[in-house]
């Protein structure tokens, strides 16, 4: 066992696990965060003497990982539980880096989430709400309050 | 018709500025508690859990403090054993990076028609024009290090104390709206605090499916 993974960690990029974790956390920043991480990783790659050949190994680790978490991930896991539409999702990250830098960008998506929850059930803010969700969520919002008039009755 | 009058278009610049100007110039103080907030909304669902099986409050917010702590560590440990890893292999990496520059400095050379030498020259006058800036660098880092760790901590204090208060917090909300719209205000409530309780979840899970992608990504053989 202990072969295989020196083997591994000989020809893969050294101390992978780290730069594994580094850019899996990094994706707490949206959008910046993984890029960085990877720039980040190749930079280090070149430095421990890699060839092109692990830069080139790395930008497609990440670009199928991109496209895994795009398609696969964040649809499953994060869900549509957040109805924000992407305008206002890239327009709300920049406007967190710039008020707030790093910590902001964290905070962003979450707080205008809960902006237009609120915005949803306050009658004079309702368009509000429906500027900042997503479009064609109409009709699910629809199915769903009439759910929840059934439960009322 | 309705018509838009300048004070009213006033009073809507005036109200951005003073947010986004307010905002920006409280982040040393909003900036842990927002990041506690959510945080105590991720926990809301385990402290709830811990006390329908009859923990008391203080306790199960406690612990919940406590894992995220346990998680934190050992996100720092990992990372910093590695990163002992990486410094023991140091000396090599800088020969690698010499190596690098002086084929740059080639590259430059053959292509711009500056040699090394006037290149070392450049360099060192952009680099006096900052004298002492190094000193300068490591107080600056030192300073953000000590930043960074009082925020750390208020942020957990905060975290403690929203999850420990938060019946108070959510009667005080309640208290403040008219009786009529108090059912809304509790939707609301409790709809805001699980949309960020399920983003934020899904984003650690979705970190933790990205270790295992990267990890294997970046570990294979080439």
């Amino acid at each position: 066992m202990g072969n295989v993974w020196n083997w591994f960690f000989i020809a893969g990029i050294k101390n992978a696990i780290f730069f594994a974790i580094l850019c899996g956390l990094l994706e707490i920043i949206p959008f910046i965060g993984n890029l960085a991480g990877t720039g980040f990783t190749i930079l280090m790659a070149i430095t421990q003497g890699g060839g092109s050949t692990m830069v080139i190994a790395i930008i497609i680790t990440y670009v199928i990982v991109q496209f895994v978490q795009t398609y696969i991930l964040e649809p499953l896991v994060v869900g549509s539980e957040v109805n924000i539409n992407p305008l206002f999702t890239i327009m709300v990250i920049v406007v967190g880096e710039l008020v707030w830098g790093v910590p902001g960008m964290v905070v962003a998506i979450p707080t205008l989430a809960v902006f237009k929850i609120i915005c949803d059930h306050i009658e004079p803010l309702k368009p509000y709400g429906f500027l900042i969700g997503s479009e064609g969520k109409k009709d699910e919002e629809n199915i769903f309050s009439k759910i929840k008039g059934w439960s009322k009755k | 018709m309705k018509t838009v009058t300048l004070s009213k278009a006033i009073q809507v610049i005036l109200f951005f500025v003073l947010v986004f100007g307010g905002l920006y110039f409280a982040k040393p103080f909003l900036a842990p508690f927002a990041i506690a907030a959510l945080l105590a909304l991720l926990f809301l669902p385990l402290s709830g859990k811990l006390e329908k099986k009859g923990v008391s409050r203080g306790l199960s917010t406690f612990l919940c403090v406590l894992l995220l702590l346990i998680v934190i560590a050992g996100i720092v440990a990992l990372l910093s054993a590695q990163v002992a890893g990486i410094s023991k292999d140091l000396p090599q990496l800088k020969e690698n990076v010499s190596k690098s520059i002086s084929q740059l400095q080639g590259f430059i050379s053959d292509k711009a028609g500056i040699s090394p030498q006037e290149q070392q020259k450049m360099m060192e006058e952009q680099k006096s024009g900052g004298g002492g800036a190094s000193g300068k660098i490591v107080t600056a880092i030192m300073g953000s290090i000590s930043g960074i760790l009082v925020d750390t901590i208020l942020a957990f204090v905060y975290l403690f104390l929203l999850l420990y208060l938060r019946t108070h917090l959510k009667s005080f909300i309640l208290k403040l709206v008219p009786p009529e719209n108090k059912e809304n205000a509790r939707v609301i409530i409790s709809k805001a605090s699980k949309v960020v309780t399920k983003y934020l979840t899904g984003l650690g899970m979705m970190i933790m499916m990205l270790w295992v992608m990267y990890g294997i990504g970046f570990s294979l053989p080439v």
